[in-house]
């Protein structure tokens, strides 16, 4: 069977598209994915919250981290607009009270756990991992100090042990996953504050619980929940008396989860990778296989010629 | 004849003897006169103090005897230690008093989610001189409920509260400014409601630390009185916590 140049291209080409589409269909249907159903997350109230930093104190005990140079009683610390730091996993800062002069509002601040984490999308080695019970844990073992995840986390939220010249690790809040939240214990954090600021529990039921303080008292919360769309969801959800961008919340985040930004690109490259080598390599092999017969039957005809 | 019946009657008081100093179990019997009020569980009352279990608080919990009096027959209730004891542990392959009562209590307490599961939350250490409770003191002529209330949950970390109720009631125009979402006249204690957070079924109740801070708090910032930690909580000697800790 005889084939024409002009038939080859036209099979390759619907061949070659047809596999490239089907990689973006089966990509597109990804997106339809709305958080593991059953995973917990944390509301932090922050009309409660007085800054006791008992949280930090809780959160140091049980990562192991190191004794703070300042102690936990220490409100001083406070002046100061901290930033996430491989030191500690989670940290309060406090913002002027717009509504009465020379208050302050309190905000802690920790991994918000995101449903769809971009993170762990930008992890090459998978070290980030979202757990379907809801914390976004890493697996120091895998981690190779990248840095990745801290340019692609909305919240600038991962840290780098700078300190450790050896094998310096990316570090972040994990929920307590291995020590408490596995098994159905509550995070450290949650459990020490005394004002209860924090709720735990599975995250459908602290959005609605959320949803009814905020409708029981409208005159002391804004109606908003932080977390239940922003970057398409976080497990950690706050409620708030005062706007959030008042309190240092990034704001511009949008609601789509970070990993879509990349995610059409993405699942191009396996297909790009794989299918327009084999295409392109086939187009070399017969045009020059046609070049070759080409050449022979030039060669052939003089001989032919001659006789 | 009568030899033999002196030696079983000897024999019979000594055995009674022997039993009655070797009890640990005391009770205390409510005027009903059958169902016991509480037990004294005492064994090791040289490294714990002694339980107080209450039985009688336990029958109301419980929806029939025999939740507890297990594998009996119908509306016998025999003690724990009837069954298991240590010979019959060695015969019967059965749970020996002190497996059987941390297997029920701890198994049933970790079931129901409710009631002490760790060590010293029934086993309080000789050492520590008040168990970790809400202490109340009451004076005779006092119809407004109790004068003070010591919290001492935290005493480990922290001097106990001792929270003067009867200012509380003076200062308050109404009982129900602090025991809120209640039938009128009726004063439930703190922790008859808000009890273990995070209650799935309530998410928005808080628990007892948070609904002691929160309400005690909150009045404080408006009525300009005391709200720092340790105004409340005056933070323990640190060198003798520490020479406890060691």
């Amino acid at each position: 069977m005889k084939i024409s140049r002009r038939k080859f291209f036209k099979i390759a080409g619907v061949a070659g598209g047809g596999s490239i589409l089907g990689k973006v269909k089966s990509a597109l249907g990804v997106e339809q994915f709305t958080g593991w159903p059953d995973r917990v997350g944390v509301l932090t109230d922050l009309t409660r919250c007085v800054g006791c930093r008992s949280c930090e104190a809780a959160c140091n005990e049980i990562n192991k981290l190191p004794q703070p140079k300042i102690p936990f009683e220490d409100q001083s610390v406070l002046e100061k607009e901290r930033r996430a730091d491989a030191d500690y996993y989670t940290y309060v800062n406090r913002y002027p009270d717009p509504k009465n002069k020379g208050q302050w509002i309190f905000r802690k601040i920790q991994c918000n756990h995101c449903d769809e984490p971009a993170c762990a999308s930008a992890c090459l080695v998978k070290a980030l991992r979202k757990t379907p019970e809801g914390p976004v844990i890493w697996n120091e073992k895998v981690c190779i100090g990248c840095r990745y995840c801290m340019t692609a986390c909305p919240f600038y939220v991962p840290a780098y042990e700078y300190s450790n010249a050896f094998s310096p690790n990316v570090v972040k809040c994990t929920m307590c996953y291995d020590a408490r939240t596995s098994q159905g214990k509550v995070p450290a954090c949650v459990e020490a504050c005394p004002m209860e600021v924090m709720t735990f529990g599975k995250r459908r039921d602290l959005i609605q619980a959320a949803r009814k303080r905020i409708m029981d008292h409208p005159d002391r919360y804004v109606d908003h929940i932080y977390g239940e769309n922003e970057v398409g969801g976080t497990c950690w959800l706050y409620i708030s008396g005062v706007p959030f961008e008042k309190l240092g919340f990034p704001t511009d985040v949008g609601t789509k989860p970070y990993p879509e930004f990349t995610r059409g690109f993405l699942s191009m490259v396996p297909a790009v990778l794989v299918v327009w080598p084999a295409l392109l390599g086939g187009f070399y092999l017969f045009t020059k296989n046609r070049e070759r017969m080409a050449d022979e039957e030039e060669e052939i005809i003089p001989e032919e010629k001659e006789e | 004849m009568t030899t033999r019946n002196t030696v079983v009657a000897i024999l019979c008081l000594s055995i009674c003897l022997l039993v009655s100093s070797y009890a640990v179990e005391s009770k205390q019997t409510s005027s009903s006169g059958e169902v016991p009020e509480t037990y004294t569980l005492g064994r090791l009352a040289k490294i714990y103090q002694p339980v107080e279990f209450s039985h009688e608080a336990h029958t109301y919990i419980t929806e029939g005897c025999e939740t507890c009096h297990h594998y009996s027959q119908e509306g016998e209730t025999p003690s724990c230690n009837e069954c298991h004891n240590s010979s019959s542990a060695k015969d019967l392959g059965i749970a020996d008093l002190k497996e059987a009562y941390h297997g029920n209590c701890m198994g049933c307490h970790k079931k129901m989610e409710m009631g002490p599961t760790g060590c010293n939350e029934c086993h309080a250490k000789q050492t520590s001189k008040a168990p970790p409770v809400i202490q109340t003191t009451t004076k005779k002529s006092s119809k407004a409920g109790p004068e003070t209330l010591t919290l001492n949950r935290l005493e480990m970390k922290y001097e106990p509260v001792v929270f003067s109720h009867e200012m509380h009631t003076l200062l308050t125009e109404d009982c129900a400014a602090c025991h809120h979402h209640s039938t009128a006249g009726e004063t439930p204690s703190c922790a008859e409601c808000h009890g273990a957070p995070f209650n799935p079924e309530n998410l928005n109740l808080p628990g007892l630390k948070g609904a002691y801070h929160l309400q005690c708090m909150g009045c404080h910032k408006e009525m300009g009185a005391p709200d720092g930690c340790t105004e409340c909580h005056a933070k323990k000697d640190s060198k003798k916590s520490e020479s406890k800790e060691k």
